[in-house]
């Protein structure tokens, strides 16, 4: 048992080994990169970070609006997504189970043909650059897989608490507050996270909702980073905006790797 | 006032997925050119016959259907041997499962330049190594023919932890008296992947199928950024 | 006082669950209301409780008609099957909730959970969960709460189903003295022919949502007035003869006995049951159970009989007593 296992390892080189790389060329000149077997001045730097960091406007801006735009859009989803599981286990099966499969087809709709339309209203409406415009079209993406993660908890849930609690005398209101939620917090916390690495990641709609440099989110500003010279792609400072960039994500996933694991699988095995 | 608990989120999916869906088919019927002084008017379905006529447009579903099933297939495979391999009990096994899913969780425009720069010719890693064989170099993205692999590696590398992650799930719902009676049938652990494990993952495994495809056809931002919207 | 249920029925999509049901329970009375899955008793119990409404028919407590009322103001003691206590908050807090909810004051609320906690001799499991304690403890936290609300009525749903046999035993004295002695009318749902007729004055047995006869535990023993109900109730289960067209004839295990000018049998197999023991029998008439004392060998020569008085007869079509 102390052994390490030898297929843990070639799994973790095949997922890290990219991400290694990356690493490794954001602390490299670029004399190091275009030379990798000769002999260089110089070949570690810092140069690369202190570029993206002194950039107007500076890296970090783009990490709060992620960080912005993903919360904002988790909050929304959680708020609307909750009482709609609800009301969903309340239904007659037929329906409820009909409805499901309406919110399965949207959670599985490739959204990025929507894009398109979506950017016509957000010119039309004028909220092109506004972060929590875009949480909108975001959080309603999101909220197919919210709902049925959620009303899955629901559903499984002991019979007679939501009954019990109304002979108590609580209102809707309070069972939410004081036993409902409380019970499924589990399926909202992976319910949130996966959420918010969508909006954290998601970029076509980004895209072309975002113009002004300084509400870019990531994925976009990172993009830009690799289109902002015209001969070639700036791959050290790249590199760099990706580890930085990767950094937030790195700390969700080792965290929270049992919400992720048990939300990735309710939604694809009840859903 | 069940169905007001309802209506909030109901609505809001029905306008943004709504929306679009009738714009496009609207917009489909009608032209709108300098000819019609750039108002939108009914044009009878020509869009749809220019559509359906259009080399380009079956080549690229061509192209997009290939790619879904060459990524899918290679996903599954991979995200089997995987899930195996996560489902022994050894030491690390919830680091292993975090470094696993990391490549699902990163944003796609990420390591979508991340593979570029990987498949760069002729600095990245991979020609590095053809020279240091002494090989030709393979010019993977300048080759319209194969640029379209290193596309769908990239997609492998993403989302085979996702398709993982459901299998793992499968394999932890069979219950280990099979293992052990199919033991005392007289059978081997080899058999037993063919016999018991392989049959009762199948609606895991279909389940990831469609899951994947679907997603598969709305790889945009990954292509768009490896290939500079080449291949698709 | 009392409970009345007057034409009551409900529809679920076009189908009825319970139909043309009307009961009426006294106060200090405890009605069970027995038959198997799916035959409506639960759904009963909703009714009453509030938590389904009815498609027809009025329910009428105290004098007052309470059909359109909410459940918290219908103020009922109800105690769940899964006894439904909330599983993030201790004993205590579960007892506590519905009071500071009620709004009642602070010292007031610590006074009556505590008085309730040494009533059911469980003053040292206030801070634990319900997930520390053990089936029996869980039921008696889900009586007391239902107590705590001070109800005008009890409603308790298959309270024991998920206890072993000795914990019955215990909690039905627990019930008694508790529930069943209060001045209010109880109701009790139970699949279990053998609770149904230790804790009730009166059963109603319901069979696809119809009521199929009501009355006192002896009545419905001894006159069933169906077929269905003879075989519901009173294990061994009694013994239908295959015989005379259009009639069947059923009589109990009990009343068999052994006797030289009877009709002769072979024993297939006997149960010893400890106070007594069961005979199977091959006789001319189909297999018979007998129940008889468990001192009793088997002779050479079996030969059984019954009296003619102990008979029960049905109409072979509908099942309905004839005598």
């Amino acid at each position: 048992m102390n052994k390490i296992n030898p297929w843990f390892v070639a799994i973790c080189i095949w997922s890290l080994a990219p991400l290694l790389w990356q690493l490794y060329t954001s602390f490299s000149t670029s004399e190091a990169l275009t030379m990798p077997l000769s002999e260089v001045e110089k070949r570690w730097t810092f140069d690369n970070y202190i570029q993206i960091l002194n950039a107007e406007p500076p890296f970090w801006r783009y990490l709060i609006n992620s960080t912005i735009l993903s919360l904002s859009t988790t909050i929304i989803t959680l708020i609307l997504s909750i009482p709609a599981a609800y009301s969903i286990t309340k239904l007659p099966t037929f329906i409820a189970n009909n409805f499901k499969r309406v919110l399965l087809s949207a959670a599985l709709f490739p959204y990025v043909l929507l894009f398109l339309a979506l950017l016509e209203v957000a010119r039309k409406l004028n909220i092109g650059n506004n972060l929590l415009a875009l949480s909108i079209p975001y959080s309603a993406l999101s909220i197919p897989l919210a709902v049925l993660l959620i009303s899955s908890a629901f559903n499984d849930l002991p019979d007679g608490l939501d009954e019990a609690a109304r002979l108590e005398g609580l209102n809707l209101f309070q069972r939410f507050r004081y036993i409902l939620v409380p019970l499924i917090r589990p399926a909202v916390a992976s319910t949130s996270i996966l959420v918010f690495i969508f909006s954290w990641n998601e970029y076509p709609i980004a895209l072309t909702w975002l113009s002004k440099e300084n509400v870019l989110t990531l994925p976009v500003a990172i993009a830009r980073i690799a289109g902002s010279s015209v001969y070639s792609v700036p791959y050290g400072a790249y590199a760099a905006a990706t580890v930085l960039g990767s950094i937030p994500l790195l700390i969700v996933v080792m965290i929270f790797q049992k919400q992720i694991v048990s939300g990735l699988t309710k939604g694809a095995i009840k859903g | 006032m069940n169905l007001i608990l309802l209506l909030p989120a109901s609505c809001l999916i029905i306008i943004i997925f709504g929306f679009p869906l009738i714009r496009y088919t609207w917009l489909s019927f009608h032209a709108s050119t300098v000819v019609t002084g750039l108002e939108p008017i009914a044009n009878n379905g020509v869009n749809w016959i220019r559509l359906i006529s259009d080399q380009r447009f079956w080549q690229d579903t061509f192209q997009t259907v290939r790619f879904a099933a060459l990524s899918v297939t290679l996903e599954i495979i991979l995200a089997l041997i995987i899930a195996l391999i996560l489902d022994q009990r050894w030491r690390g096994r919830g680091l292993v499962r975090s470094i696993t899913l990391l490549p699902w969780a990163l944003p796609t425009t990420i390591m979508a330049l991340g593979w570029r720069w990987i498949f760069n010719s002729p600095y990245g890693p991979i020609e590095q190594f053809m020279q240091y064989l002494n090989l030709n170099p393979l010019n993977i993205l300048s080759n319209p023919k194969v640029a379209w692999l290193a596309t769908v590696f990239g997609d492998v590398w993403k989302t085979t932890p996702f398709v993982a992650i459901i299998i793992l799930a499968g394999l932890q719902t069979i219950s280990n008296d099979l293992f052990e009676a199919f033991k005392l049938e007289g059978g081997k652990p080899k058999e037993a992947l063919i016999e018991i494990t392989l049959p009762l993952l199948m609606p895991y495994i279909l389940l990831a199928i469609i899951f994947r495809l679907a997603q598969a056809f709305g790889v945009f931002d990954l292509i768009q950024i490896m290939t500079g919207g080449g291949a698709s | 006082m009392s409970l009345i249920l007057n034409n009551i029925g409900r529809k679920v999509s076009r189908n009825w669950i319970i139909r043309n049901l009307n009961l009426r329970v006294e106060n200090g009375q405890c009605l069970a209301l027995l038959g198997p899955s799916g035959c409506g008793k639960s759904t009963t119990l909703r009714l009453i409780a509030g938590l389904d409404k009815p498609s027809e028919g009025s329910i009428i407590l105290n004098d007052k008609d309470i059909t359109s009322i909410s459940p918290v103001d219908r103020k009922v003691g109800m105690v769940f099957q899964s006894y439904a206590l909330f599983p993030h908050l201790s004993i205590a807090e579960n007892l506590l909730l519905g009071l500071k909810i009620r709004g009642i004051n602070l010292p007031e609320q610590q006074r009556r959970v505590s008085n309730i906690l040494s009533l059911m001799q469980l003053e040292g499991y206030a801070n634990r969960k319900p997930s520390d304690l053990s089936g029996g403890q869980r039921q008696r936290v889900a009586l007391a709460r239902a107590l705590l609300r001070e109800p005008m009525i009890y409603l308790l749903d298959e309270p024991m189903s998920n206890l072993d046999a000795q914990l019955r035993e215990e909690l039905r004295t627990e019930l008694r003295r508790l529930i069943l002695n209060k001045d209010k009318p109880v109701v009790y749902v139970t699949h279990d022919q053998h609770e149904a007729m230790a804790m009730a004055n009166r059963i109603a047995v319901l069979r696809n949502g119809e009521l199929e006869q009501i009355g006192s535990p002896e009545d419905l023993y001894h006159k069933p007035s169906s077929l269905f109900v003879a075989t519901f109730i009173g294990r061994p289960q009694i013994n239908q003869l295959t015989n005379e067209n259009k009639i069947i004839k059923a009589i109990r295990p009990e009343n068999i006995y052994l006797d030289d000018s009877g009709l002769e049998c072979k024993l297939i197999y006997r149960e010893w049951l400890g106070n007594n023991q069961l005979w199977l029998l091959n006789s001319p008439k189909g297999n018979l159970r007998m129940l008889c004392d468990a001192s009793l060998s088997v002779p050479e020569r079996i030969q059984i009989s019954w009296s003619k008085n102990h008979e029960h007869l049905f109409n072979k079509y509908d099942g309905k007593r004839i005598y």
